[in-house]
Order: C-alpha cells, then sequence, then structure tokens
C-alpha cells in the first residue's frame, strides 16, 4: 500500500524514512533541499525545490523539477541514515564499493510517499534472436563485407547453428547469434559447432560470435579457441527491422519493365 | 587522366551525398568526362554524376580507365574543401589516386584506387507526369522541415491549381508544404496530370546535401514511379539521383 504523509515536524520525517527504509520500500521525499557528494569526484548542489527517490533496493534518485535524468544519484547503497541535524534533516547515502557518499540536507519537507511496490513483470524487448538472425540472414553485410549466407538454422551435432555461410575467400562460416551480452557459454557452443563441422567436412570453418556485447571470459576464450566475434548494434538492428516493414519498391522494378 | 575542375567545394557536397548511398564507386573516365553510374544496394536509390570535358578547366585524357575509390576515404579528403579551392584528379601509378586542392597553397593526398567494375546499368526511362523547378536549398528545406514527422514524404502534384504539396503525416504531428511558382518556392511547373507517390524521408535526406553543390534543382515524378532529382552543378556538370517509391 502507498500512503502520502505530510509530517508536522522534522522528528516525526525522519521517523518515517527511517522506518521506511528499514522496511525496504520506495520513497519518495518532496522538498527543499542541497545535496554534496563525494566520491570518485566531488559536487554541490545548492538549495531548491526537488525530490528524492529512494528504491526498495537502495538505489537513489535526485531529481530537479526539469529534465529526464537525476542530477545525482547512487546506484546502490550500503547504508541509509536518516538524522535531525541543526532544524534540517539529513539524509545520507554511503556506497561501498566504490566509496561514495551522498548527503541531503532537507530545510523542509513537503510530503514524502512511501510504501511497497511488486513487480513481477516481464521486459520484453521487442526484437528477439530470431528477428536479429532474420534481419542478419537478409544484410549479411552487417557482419562482414562480402559475406553471403547459405543456411539459417543450420543443424551441426546436436544443435542448430543460427547462420552459416560463405566468406569472400570461400571459406566457410559458423555464426552464433546471442541477444544479450555473450558469454563463455556461447564461446564453448559456437567451438563445438565448429569443431563437429571440422570433423565432419575435414574443412575448418570460421566461427563468428554475434552479440550486442561480450563478457571478458568470452573475449579471452574466443582468442583462445581461434573464433571471431563481432559486436552488433541493436539500435541499427531496430531501423533494418521497421525497414523490413516498410514495402519499397525498387528501381530495378522500374528497368525490368521497360526491357 | 588528369582533371581540374575549378570548385573544389560542390565536389565535396557531391559525393559526400553520394557516400551516404554507395560504399565504393567506380569513375568512368571517358573522352567526353567523367561519369559516375552506380545504384545502392537496396536498389532504391540510383546516382548519376557526370562533369563533361566542357565543364572542366584542364583535362588530360590518355584512355578510357575506371578509377574505384572508396568514397568514405574520398569524402572524409573532400571536406577539407574550402571556398575558393580549385579541385585536382590526377590518376598516379600503381593504381593510386592523387586528389589535390589548389587554393591557398596546393594540398595533395594520395589514396589507394580499388578495383571496382563500374556496374553497366541500363537508362532508366520513367514516364514522368510532373516537373518543378527549384532552388536546391528549397529542396533541402522541404526535406529538413518534415523530417522530424515523418519517416516519409508524399508528393501530391495538383494540375489545375498549378501546385505541389509536399505532405509528412506521423502519429501525433501531420505537415504540409505547399509549392508553387506564385508563392515563390517554385521556378517552373509542369504537369500534364495530377500526380501522388511517397518517398523515404532517408534517402531524400541524405540526397539534399548536395544542394550546397548545385545552382538548380529539377525534380520530377508521376503517381507511384520512381521520383527524379537533377541537380545542376556549376561549370555544366550533373548530378542525378532516382529514388524508387514505398508501395502502399
Amino acid at each position: 500500500m502507498i500512503e502520502y504523509i505530510k509530517c508536522s515536524s522534522n522528528n516525526e520525517c525522519v521517523e518515517i524514512i527511517k522506518n521506511a527504509v528499514r522496511n525496504k520500500e520506495l520513497i519518495i521525499i518532496f522538498g527543499k533541499y542541497t545535496v554534496d557528494y563525494q566520491g570518485r569526484a566531488a559536487s554541490k548542489l545548492t538549495e531548491g525545490e526537488r525530490f528524492v527517490i529512494i528504491k526498495q533496493d537502495g538505489a537513489i534518485i535526485i531529481h530537479r523539477p526539469t529534465g529526464y535524468s537525476p542530477v545525482n544519484w547512487q546506484p546502490s547503497t550500503s547504508v541509509i541514515e536518516v538524522v535531525e541535524r541543526d532544524d534540517k534533516v539529513v539524509l545520507t547515502a554511503i556506497r561501498n564499493k566504490p566509496r561514495e557518499i551522498v548527503w541531503v540536507y532537507f530545510s523542509e519537507i513537503y510530503g514524502i510517499i512511501h510504501g511497497k511496490l511488486v513487480d513481477q513483470g516481464e521486459f520484453i524487448m521487442y526484437m528477439d534472436e530470431h528477428e536479429i538472425r532474420d534481419i542478419l540472414y537478409e544484410n549479411p553485410e552487417l557482419i562482414e563485407k562480402g559475406l553471403r549466407i547459405i543456411e539459417k538454422e543450420k543443424p551441426i551435432g546436436n544443435g542448430y547453428a543460427d547462420l552459416f555461410g560463405i566468406d569472400k575467400n570461400n571459406v566457410p562460416v559458423i555464426i552464433e547469434i546471442k541477444r544479450i551480452s555473450a558469454s563463455r557459454d556461447a564461446v564453448l557452443q559456437l567451438f563445438n559447432y565448429v569443431k563437429i563441422y571440422e570433423n565432419k567436412t575435414g574443412v575448418k570453418p570460421r566461427g563468428i560470435l554475434v552479440a550486442p556485447n561480450f563478457t571478458s571470459s568470452a573475449i579471452e576464450s574466443i582468442h583462445k579457441l581461434g573464433l571471431e566475434y563481432k559486436e552488433i548494434n541493436l539500435q541499427l538492428l531496430w531501423k533494418y527491422k521497421k525497414a523490413r516493414e516498410i514495402k519499397h519498391g525498387t528501381l530495378l522494378e522500374f528497368l525490368e519493365k521497360k526491357k | 587522366m588528369r582533371l581540374r575542375f575549378a570548385d573544389a567545394r560542390a565536389w565535396r557536397y557531391a559525393m559526400s551525398a553520394i557516400g551516404k548511398i554507395i560504399d565504393e564507386a567506380a569513375y568512368k573516365i571517358q573522352e567526353d568526362g567523367i561519369r559516375l553510374k552506380a545504384i545502392d544496394p537496396s536498389r532504391i536509390v540510383m546516382v548519376d554524376f557526370h562533369i563533361p570535358q566542357e565543364g572542366l578547366i584542364e583535362y588530360e585524357f590518355e584512355k578510357e580507365e575506371t578509377v574505384g575509390v572508396n568514397m568514405e576515404d574520398l569524402t572524409k579528403i573532400l571536406r577539407r574543401a574550402v571556398k575558393g579551392d580549385e579541385l585536382e584528379l590526377r590518376t598516379l601509378e600503381a593504381g593510386r589516386l592523387a586528389i589535390i586542392f589548389i587554393g591557398r597553397g596546393t594540398r595533395m593526398f594520395i589514396i589507394p584506387s580499388l578495383e571496382t567494375i563500374a556496374e553497366e546499368l541500363p537508362e532508366l526511362k520513367i514516364p514522368f507526369t510532373v516537373k518543378a523547378k527549384m532552388l536546391p536549398s528549397t529542396f533541402r528545406d522541404i526535406v529538413k522541415e518534415l523530417e522530424p514527422v515523418s519517416d516519409a514524404i508524399e508528393f501530391i502534384a495538383v494540375k489545375d491549381e498549378q501546385k505541389i504539396i509536399a505532405k509528412a503525416a506521423g502519429d501525433i504531428v501531420e505537415a504540409e508544404i505547399e509549392l508553387s511558382v506564385d508563392n515563390g518556392a517554385l521556378i517552373e511547373f509542369e504537369a500534364s496530370e495530377d500526380a501522388r507517390a511517397i518517398y523515404t524521408v532517408d534517402y531524400l535526406s541524405d540526397i539534399s546535401g548536395a544542394s550546397q553543390a548545385a545552382e538548380e534543382l529539377d525534380f520530377e515524378f508521376a503517381t507511384a514511379v520512381p521520383c527524379k532529382i537533377n541537380y545542376t552543378l556549376p561549370h555544366g556538370g550533373r548530378l542525378v539521383f532516382y529514388v524508387a517509391p514505398r508501395v502502399e
């Protein structure tokens, strides 16, 4: 349940915030305050009317009344402390690694919203691995110039390689695609396809792992196993996806008509 | 081959627009001048660039040849062109191309030329029904103003009213620009019938970059056929783009 409270004294405010922090609630505090930050750098925000959000996991976000991005933030906190000092409510948020501290000095608190929210929904990206594969199938130049894709979902051993093609030097290429950060497991999966293909045909194929980003252990393994990787830009793929939905005539049709 | 062109900046803007459409270009060096004809990989845009011999200050022609160039390399260098620069292009031994700016001092850049074969493209003969002459900057402004509204621009020609309406409609916003000789947007207008066609704004935007290189622009289209954007370059060259329409 969410509650909105207009506290009558600083002391009451302190108690409400303290309790809410203890209960790991979502807290939004509206008020007039200054902010000090010390950590990898140091900053000072002079007095103004704004709001602070303390999320259920301890993340802190300080927003001014305009603009979409916060002016100060703490991705996670180890300790959140609230005390009354010199007629002010002081909120101290400490992050241990890296050591960073944010102090918020409220000269006035207009109101507090607090409560527990339950959110078990799934975040769905509107482009799955199959869509990425299809876009790359149609536009292999996004992986490499001169690459020709021959097969989608090529059965190799007990699995299926996402894409299989031939590069400009006629060397077979096995491509494995990951929608999110590619890990070492993905590298091993690709290596497995490469080995099976090589054993079966006697031809050593190239193995390319395609993903928006790669863990450092994945990159290390790629180098050790003689594989390759290609970073793809999901935003660019999204453009291609939108373009696929648009029906475009081509000039060739007009040339052919005239033949 | 060695050629010298009076305005390096015209090349700068023309090549920068072409470079957005194709990655590699094969320039044909012919007796009557230099020509580049190419189609983009998606077959939606075609470019036809031609500078006749008369448009060049100097032209030393030995034999017909094809000079392949990486457009990114070329446009990067041409960006150095400033007002008052003349441009010299010279083929060197070992398949290299010298790009020389002659203005305040002589600046020479050498790039490797690529082994490319010029694609033999037949002429496009499209039955246009509308032709409008305008300043290149007008065309650029139309695209610039409608680009934030939608990813496509619809051109509607109204024969009886002697005007073209350029329209863009997004989810929330709609925009319309009226172009006619009467309101000063067009220099000339001819239409044999009403026409309506939609073109993707990204292509038009890439192409409109060449406006800074040109003196005049002819825009031709008809219902559901490609449009032709014909830039008249200073000193007699031309830069033509064809863009395929969207299919509704």
